[in-house]
């Protein structure tokens, strides 16, 4: 290609790939980049666990700063969501390990597995949260 | 996963001649490792909620959970290591920066296993 080509087709500012801004959100896509962000989200919520275990080995003052800070509102609507990323990313990473042995490839099994992912996903994280709300007498957001 | 490789590939510099296979192979073994230690993880921790100090204490103090706890973190790291790595590599264009930011999740990454379970150690022993 000629450097005044070049330069021409640079000026034309067309949609680059993959067209995210024009492309109707699919179950498969959307399901994809939540993949993506619950993983980038549970990293975060990795150095949180490694400061909360490292806090508890530490000393009590210390556990109960980080403890403070993990239970207040803001802390808890972090824990749901770090135990929604757990499970979310868990199923569908079953559903990729699926993929990668090859099984599943056919539009109406990527439809059903995705809508299992969120099914499965949604009813583990209720599971967990009620145990937590049982733990505390029923008062999850109160206590 | 050193059968994919062939000594051309390798001489040209082209496809998988960095750690691609391996990377690939690491994040799915890593990943099936999680998927009992992750649901392990939630519901045994969660019985220990409201019970502070003590409780979080005494459930790490119990040798299966002190096991199974640095475990889960040794590779939940490494596996969230190699996935925000693809993440970066994706969405990182400069190089420098790139290379930098990989760097920094490696260092950090390790830093944190290693001071985590020293800390489940130091409790397990105390108990």
């Amino acid at each position: 290609m000629s450097e005044k080509s070049n330069n021409k087709l640079k000026k034309v500012d067309r949609p680059t790939s993959p067209h995210l801004t024009i492309y109707k959100p699919q179950i498969t896509s959307v399901l994809s980049i939540t993949h993506r962000i619950t993983g980038v989200f549970m990293t975060v919520g990795a150095f949180v666990l490694a400061a909360w275990v490292i806090a508890l080995g530490e000393s009590y003052e210390m556990y109960n700063c980080v403890a403070d800070i993990l239970s207040s509102a803001v802390g808890r609507i972090f824990l749901l969501g770090w135990v929604f990323a757990l499970f979310f990313h868990l199923c569908n990473g079953v559903r990729h390990l699926f993929w990668d042995a090859g099984y599943g490839f056919s539009i109406r099994a990527v439809n059903i597995s995705g809508w299992l992912t969120i099914l499965t996903s949604l009813f583990l994280t209720y599971l967990a949260i009620s145990c937590a709300s049982h733990q505390l007498g029923g008062y999850l957001w109160q206590n | 996963m050193a059968k994919l490789d062939t000594p051309l590939k390798k001489a040209k510099g082209l496809g998988s001649v960095k750690e691609g296979a391996d990377h690939f192979w690491n994040q799915r073994i890593t990943a099936i490792a999680l998927v009992p230690l992750a649901i392990w993880f939630v519901f045994s921790l969660v019985k220990t909620v409201g019970g502070g100090y003590g409780e979080a204490f005494n459930w790490v103090n119990n040798p299966l959970n002190a096991f199974l706890l640095i475990m889960f973190i040794s590779i939940g790291f490494y596996h969230a290591y190699l996935g925000v790595k693809v993440v970066i590599e994706d969405y990182i264009h400069c190089e420098c920066v790139k290379i930098g930011a990989i760097i920094f999740m490696q260092l950090s990454t390790v830093f944190a296993t290693a001071a985590a379970v020293l800390s489940i150690i130091r409790i397990y022993f105390e108990g």
